[in-house]
């Protein structure tokens, strides 16, 4: 297998049966076909429910916000904003006028 | 300290990630908060590093703030071997008890964390833009921020029952501290005490790409938005940076477009920069895409839209036809630089 990491890629070895999280650019999905919607339909559905989940070794009360040690202790709204000097005058002046200003703080 | 345990908060500890023995700048940022927190609470930062030959990084870490070192160094961990690290850290958080434990949200970051926190069945968040020490329903504790509702709002989230506290800080958000050579410190390095077992996923190579400067990294950086594109596209936004002397990057629309790769992406579901100058350029500023920026010392916005939310976290802003501005723009830096 081939991670994506910063800066390159990691080729990883592994022995089945394993669990392999993939990015979303691994494949493009495609399209189900008439025939492929209608054969759906037909299909048996089966439902799991939390008893599989407990003999597979999974505890139920560790699953979900219920089982999470973590927990929202309030939200805020982020103060970004900032005072702008907002820079007038035809392209060819306003672009000057932005570049000695950068220059004169030093920003460039 | 109003803890429920005295010794709760004594030790902070820092995984220091590195790469053929030097340290990825993230270790470093972390490392000054870790030291940050530490300070009021009276505690004591350690970091562990984990390499084949990366001893040598001991010193710069005790330079930047820690006052022991682990290291453990093992010739089959030259790689990051996922089974491998959790192992060791886990043995060294269930030996020197931390109370925080920090990360840095890298792709290895975002790999490791978790799986210790699962063996240890204790809490973690994820890519976290800040950590602070807060009273909370009457106790002092870790309160992490991330961002969330496509960056509308910061979420603090805490870890109140479970040892240790841990978190994943997101590269570029917090402020290297400057080095004191005068530092000293404990460095300890620990058998890596591994067995087959810690070997299930192997990784066998690294494979660099080349021209990918580190984005978090640059002094300027130059990122183009939905809009810049059809004022000259990508070109004229590599003209630009190279004119500025920046690095580029780009807004989510851009790189879903293709113009911009995804390694460059700037916001909340990508990277956070805070570099010297930030230029927006043709991109109107929704908020998951202004938190990746938000802490730049200088912010420069150039937008057709005179009434685009870009400019209300700007410090300059030009609302203008970016086929003309542009251009100028590249032109007058080019002009006496």
């Amino acid at each position: 297998m081939e991670r994506q990491i910063e800066g390159g890629i990691l080729r990883v070895e592994v022995e089945l049966p394993a669990v392999i999280a993939v990015l979303k650019r691994i494949n493009r999905y495609r399209l189900p076909t008439i025939l492929g919607i209608l054969e759906a339909g037909k299909k048996d559905i089966t439902e799991v429910g939390c008893a599989a989940c407990e003999c597979a070794g999974l505890v139920v009360e560790a699953m979900g916000l219920g089982g999470s040690p973590t927990r929202v202790a309030g939200i805020f709204q982020p103060h970004r904003k900032r005072k702008v000097e907002m820079i007038g005058g035809d392209a060819k002046e306003a672009a000057r006028t932005l570049v000695a200003r950068l220059r004169e703080i030093d920003a460039l | 300290m109003n803890l429920s345990d005295p010794h709760d908060m004594k030790e902070i500890l820092v995984w220091a990630e590195q790469r053929d023995g030097r340290l990825m700048p993230v270790a470093l940022e972390i490392l000054g908060k870790a030291r940050e927190l530490a300070c009021p609470l009276g505690a004591r930062v350690s970091a562990v590093v984990i390499g084949e030959d990366c001893g040598a990084c001991a010193g710069e870490l005790v330079a930047h703030g820690a006052e022991r070192v682990f290291i453990v160094e093992d010739a089959r961990l030259g790689l990051y071997q996922a089974d491998a690290f959790t192992a060791i850290l886990c043995r060294i958080i269930g030996e020197t008890r931390p109370g925080l434990v920090l990360l840095g949200a890298t792709a290895v970051g975002a790999d490791l964390a978790p799986a210790v926190a699962a063996r240890l069945a204790t809490g973690l968040t994820a890519h976290c833009t800040d950590v602070h020490i807060e009273t909370i329903d009457g106790r002092e504790q870790p309160v992490m921020t991330v961002p969330g509702w496509r960056g509308n709002m910061m979420v603090k989230i805490v870890c109140p029952e479970r040892r240790p506290v841990m978190a994943t800080i997101r590269p570029g958000v917090m402020e290297r501290r400057a080095p004191d050579s005068s530092r000293k410190g404990d460095i300890v390095a620990l058998e890596a005490g591994l067995g087959e077992g810690d070997f299930r996923a192997r990784t066998v190579e690294w494979v660099p790409e080349a021209g990918e400067e580190e984005l978090e990294q640059a002094k300027i950086v130059v990122s183009g938005g939905f809009g810049f594109y059809e004022a000259g596209g990508i070109a004229l936004l590599e003209e630009l940076a190279r004119a500025a002397g920046g690095v580029t990057a780009g807004s989510r629309p851009a790189c879903d477009a293709g113009w911009v790769p995804e390694s460059r992406l700037i916001g909340q579901s990508g990277r956070t920069v805070s570099p010297d100058l930030f230029i927006s350029v043709g991109a109107s500023g929704a908020p998951h895409y202004t938190t990746g920026f938000a802490k730049s010392k200088i912010i420069v916005a150039v937008d057709r839209n005179p009434k685009a939310p870009i400019f209300d976290v700007a410090d300059f802003g030009i609302a203008g036809d970016l086929r003309e501005v542009l251009p100028a723009f590249v032109a007058e830096l080019k002009r006496e630089a």
